[in-house]
């Protein structure tokens, strides 16, 4: 039918080629890799082109005692400043960012991966893992997370 | 600026199964904008006894799932290379990434449920637990 033949005939790859990157979301943690993390995608908006997004999503605890809540102000303030060192390291390296904060219970992949769907991120640049060194080859459990569910492109980041 | 030249080398594997297509589409248009130079690789799993005359008739066929991509790559101005390497795909790819020390492996991912991952595992998940360099999943 004609229909079908002006479908074909759009450049529906070409079109999707050219939003490579554009809206990027980097998920930080407060954890010795983070600067350079940070860094690297600060590097790749540089090369690439694109807005970066920092996101943190504080992870609260189960309760101890059933029906005692807890209370997230402080852990939310610390995921706070997590948020402020991450986005001063990306200012230093000449890279203006916007923060989200988010609270959640349980794997915050499962949050970072709503969050980049819902505001539609075009990448998500993750670090492997957060800090131990003994497993340094595996991916951590957030990254593992973030690569498996997300809907759009993930880059995973070795220290 | 040496930001410029942040991926240089940028491994594809691809295996000619659909998203390949897309795969190398986001390939091209990243190689665009990143201004590097691509190799798609196709790894050839299986057994490598064949008959002389067959072994040829194969290789060639082999040849065209990689050759085609480099020349889509080449009609946009991106500069390629295709590789045909016999071997288990997963080990391939990351010796390949750690030997000629790729800056990027940009892998597409079929999405398998959960419980199919379980059995058959994929090449995606050796790759982005083991890779040398930093792995962009392509969904």
């Amino acid at each position: 039918m004609v229909w079908q033949l002006l479908l074909d005939e759009l450049p529906f790859e070409n079109l999707r080629s050219n939003s490579v990157v554009e809206k990027i979301l980097v998920p930080v943690d407060g954890s010795k890799v983070m600067e350079r993390n940070v860094r690297f995608a600060c590097d790749i908006v540089k090369a690439l082109g694109g807005a970066m997004t920092l996101i943190h999503v504080v992870v609260l605890p189960a309760s101890m005692e059933p029906g005692v809540p807890i209370d997230p102000t402080p852990l939310e303030q610390a995921g706070a400043r997590i948020l402020e060192a991450a986005q001063k390291v990306a200012e230093d390296s000449g890279c203006k960012t916007e923060g989200i904060l988010e609270t959640d219970f349980g794997n915050a992949g499962h949050r970072i991966v709503r969050v980049a769907q819902e505001k539609g991120f075009t990448l998500i640049v993750i670090g492997a893992r957060g800090g131990s060194k003994i497993v340094n080859m595996l991916l951590g459990s957030v990254c593992h997370t973030v690569a498996y569910n997300a809907t759009c492109p993930v880059l995973i980041v070795r220290p | 600026m040496w930001v410029q030249k942040m991926f240089q080398k940028v491994l594809v594997p691809i295996d000619g199964s659909p998203i390949t297509a897309g795969l190398v589409a986001y390939a091209i248009g990243f190689a665009k904008k990143a201004g590097c130079s691509l190799t798609f690789l196709y790894v050839v799993d299986g057994p490598q006894t064949v008959p002389a005359a067959e072994a040829e008739k194969q290789k060639a066929a082999n040849m065209r799932i990689p050759e085609e991509s480099r020349e889509k790559a080449a009609t946009e101005g991106v500069s390629s290379t295709s590789r045909v390497e016999p071997g288990k795909p997963a080990e391939t790819i990351i010796c390949m990434a750690d030997r000629e020390k790729f800056d990027l492996i940009i892998l597409g991912s079929r999405g398998y449920s959960r419980l199919k991952r379980l059995i058959v595992g994929s090449v995606a998940d050796k790759v982005m637990e083991h890779a040398p360099c930093p792995v962009l999943i392509f969904r």
